[in-house]
């Protein structure tokens, strides 16, 4: 069941996005500190993934001409790997590596359509190295860096003994939550608006939200290059792990049978997509966890 | 806490992106080559304190080709776990230790150490390790106390080993150019009269610990620590740190000296506790400087607040008759600026010396356009860096020791810029105006 228990806010902004943990516990001061910790952890993965600072670690890459190579650290190969690994589960509809085209209409351009053969990158994972191969690759870790960055902070949190907490990135376009705020509850997590709204109780599982509602046509289909056609707004529901965070953004892309196919693929995997008709009904696929319509 | 385990891809966009022509943007491969491999011997090295300072060195130690750590030592098992997993993660198995001197007794084959204690053990972890025959890279401030970053100087000079301090500005490419070209060959700025810098941070908690890692207390007593806030917050306090002006303003005041070739003949400052209540140093401090250039006299100012972010971040800023050099770390907070009346920069664009924001207004004509409202012309450094801020200058240390250059900021030189923050700390606690005069060691 989901119900209201008390809890402590602290916020943070990194990676052009809010961040919030909500805490339930009754020991503030050690909130504030497990907080801290957690926030010098966000700098710092914000100094690696930030694409709009030329001196962070994906910018980097983005320079590099083909055949060169950049040691990273840790944090980056893995929040990289695990792009590559949603990108080729998702078909290619997750694509971490729209940054140019991106930035062409947020210019006011267009991009091109289709986008064409594009550079690639080469992994290493004893060393640590990215190797650019063909062309140079602009990065976007978009979503799927807030989301690794909720999952580092979660770590942090259960190290510091604080297992119950939300934790909540982009105003909610990422969330994921630990233990419920007090024994038997979960925490209340609302998806979409109007007669289609719903409460989704979460515990150790995470939502991502993506779509048009919000900051307008800024996804768009690697096979196209235009922007993404099929949902108008999409939720996926998955276990810790950053994929909900990628995979909603995969939803905007996929059709129906694809997002099927999806699910398939990715055990526990859920997804809600809405459709730019007002008057249709969102579609669930795969596993939704327990969710009750919100009182009006 | 892992991803849904895929079971395949999607069969028709995996179609799609398998066919010729295709936005195949990625690919992840099995290691097909390592990075730095090369015939020359690993440096051996060893990292005394993983903290948070020490962490930052270790990440860009890792990118550094033939060094490898091979021993690691902290006080608090908690981090020295944690950075040794790190390292095991990147393929080096090291020997962890709680006591330097332990470190020092056991391993024998090593070629340098890597210093990122508190301050106030910079001095003796330093010595100790020149005196057995080690090269150090000891993190800035020396010390807290002028007498303990002398007694380094004089423990690199009696035992001939390389000492070099963690003001790493001095090796970063874009400062260096700043410097040398900017200023020095160029001298965009003009004749100039003033400089000003500041590192201001919002309020914080102070530093806490997961409660299962607190360190016992009979350790804590045995290096000195009342209790586990004092070792986990010792920046704030006198025994162990030299507070704000020193763990921030000693980057940004070396810069003011290193830029102007000189140390300043004196400061008149203030600064209190006025909002943490319970740290010994004080959270804020304003401080003045004179520089006697051989133009005429250059003011500077520098301010370090812990209660506020307000103020458009860190950066150091040299301003002239002709122009204003601003640069900070954060290549997003360097600007260029040129005086309206100033001569054309147009030359030193052309050089490569600096770039232009926005391409120059025409040369005045007959004719004016009627248009909307121009900015000012700003240029920025021509330089972009690929490595991590203290790569450049840990660099610098290893290719010393291999005598391929030199130190770029040996022992000597820091104490010499490093005595004008002491002086500024004197100032505020004396709350008057302090003479500086060439320090002695």
């Amino acid at each position: 069941m989901t119900a209201t228990a008390p809890f402590l806010i602290h916020r943070h902004e990194a990676m052009a996005a809010s961040f919030e943990l909500r805490l339930a516990t009754d020991d503030a001061r050690y909130a504030a500190q497990a907080a801290a910790a957690c926030f010098a952890r966000l700098d710092h993965l914000h100094a690696l993934l930030n694409r709009h600072d030329e001196a962070s670690e994906i910018s980097r890459l983005g320079r590099l001409a083909p055949g060169e190579t950049l040691r990273v650290e840790a944090d980056t190969f893995a929040c990289l790997r695990l792009a590559l690994e949603l990108h080729d589960l998702s078909g290619g509809a997750f694509d971490p590596a729209l940054a140019a085209p991106l930035d062409a209409r947020r210019g006011g351009g267009a991009s091109p359509s289709p986008l064409g053969p594009r550079g690639r990158l080469e992994l290493d994972p004893a060393a640590f190295t990215v190797r650019v191969l063909d062309a140079s690759v602009g990065l976007d870790l978009g979503a799927i860096g807030k989301g690794y960055a909720l999952d580092r902070l979660a770590e942090i949190l259960l190290e510091w003994e604080l297992p119950r907490a939300l934790l909540v990135a982009g105003e909610g376009s990422s969330v994921l939550a630990l233990d419920g705020p007090a024994e038997d509850l979960a925490w209340s997590v609302g998806i979409g608006e109007g007669f289609a709204a719903r409460e989704i109780a979460l515990v150790r599982h995470a939502v991502g939200a993506s779509g048009f509602a919000v900051r307008g046509a800024h996804i768009l289909d690697s096979l196209t290059g235009a922007p993404a056609a099929g949902a108008r707004r999409a939720w996926a529901l998955a276990p810790p792990g950053a994929a909900a965070h990628a995979l909603s953004t995969a939803a905007m892309v996929l059709s129906p049978d694809e997002i099927d196919e999806l699910c398939v693929a990715c055990p526990g995997l859920g997804v809600i997509t809405e459709s730019a008709d007002p008057d249709a009904a969102p579609r669930a696929y795969g596993v939704i966890p327990v969710s009750q319509p919100t009182p009006p | 806490m892992n991803p849904p385990v895929p079971a395949s891809g999607l069969s028709r966009r995996r179609f799609l992106s398998g066919s010729a022509g295709a936005a195949l943007a990625l690919a992840a491969t099995p290691p097909l080559f390592s990075i730095g491999a090369s015939a020359e011997k690993p440096l051996r090295l060893a990292v005394i304190g993983f903290g948070a300072q020490g962490r930052v060195l270790v990440e860009a130690l890792l990118k550094v080709p033939d060094v490898r750590i091979v021993a690691l030592c902290d006080i608090w098992d908690y981090a020295r776990v944690y950075g040794e997993r790190l390292l095991k993660s990147n393929g080096l198995e090291v020997a962890g230790y709680r006591d330097v001197e332990e470190l020092l007794a056991k391993e024998k084959d090593l070629d340098a150490a890597i210093v990122a204690t508190p301050d106030v053990f910079h001095a003796p972890n330093t010595i100790a390790c020149l005196r057995a025959g080690l090269h150090v890279y000891c993190e800035k401030m020396m010390s807290n106390t002028v007498e303990g970053a002398r007694s380094m100087v004089q423990a690199m000079r009696e035992t001939g080993r390389l000492l070099q301090i963690g003001h790493q500005r001095r090796s970063n490419p874009r400062y260096l150019v700043a410097r040398d070209r900017l200023l020095g060959e160029a001298r965009l700025p003009g004749r100039i009269t003033a400089a000003q810098a500041q590192w201001n941070r919002a309020v914080s908690e102070d530093l806490g610990w997961p409660k299962k890692a607190a360190i016992p207390a009979d350790v804590l007593a045995h290096y000195g620590y009342p209790d586990m806030h004092t070792f986990r917050n010792w920046r704030w306090f006198k025994k162990f740190g030299g507070g704000p002006l020193s763990d921030l303003g000693a980057h940004q005041i070396d810069i003011f000296n290193w830029f102007l070739g000189r140390l300043p003949s004196t400061v008149v400052a203030s600064g209190g506790s006025d909002y943490y209540k319970n740290h010994e140093w004080f959270d804020n401090a304003m401080v003045v400087y004179e520089f006697p250039l051989a133009e005429g006299t250059a003011r500077a100012f520098y301010q370090v607040q812990t209660t506020t972010s307000s103020g458009g971040g860190y950066f150091e800023q040299f301003m002239g008759t002709e122009g204003t050099l601003r640069i900070s770390e954060n290549p997003s907070l360097t600007t260029i600026y040129r005086e309206a009346h100033a001569p054309s920069w147009e030359e030193w664009v052309r050089k490569n010396y600096l770039r232009a924001n926005a391409a120059p207004a025409p040369e005045p004509g007959a004719k004016v356009d009627a248009r909307e409202t121009a900015a000012l012309a700003t240029y920025r450094l021509p330089v972009v860096t690929n490595k991590a801020i203290h790569q450049y200058h840990l660099e610098n240390f290893f290719q010393a020791i291999r005598g391929r250059a030199k130190l770029n900021c040996p022992a000597d030189e820091a104490f010499h810029s490093e005595y004008a923050i002491f002086k500024a700390i004197e100032a505020v606690e004396t709350r008057r105006l302090v003479t500086i005069d060439e320090p002695v060691v």
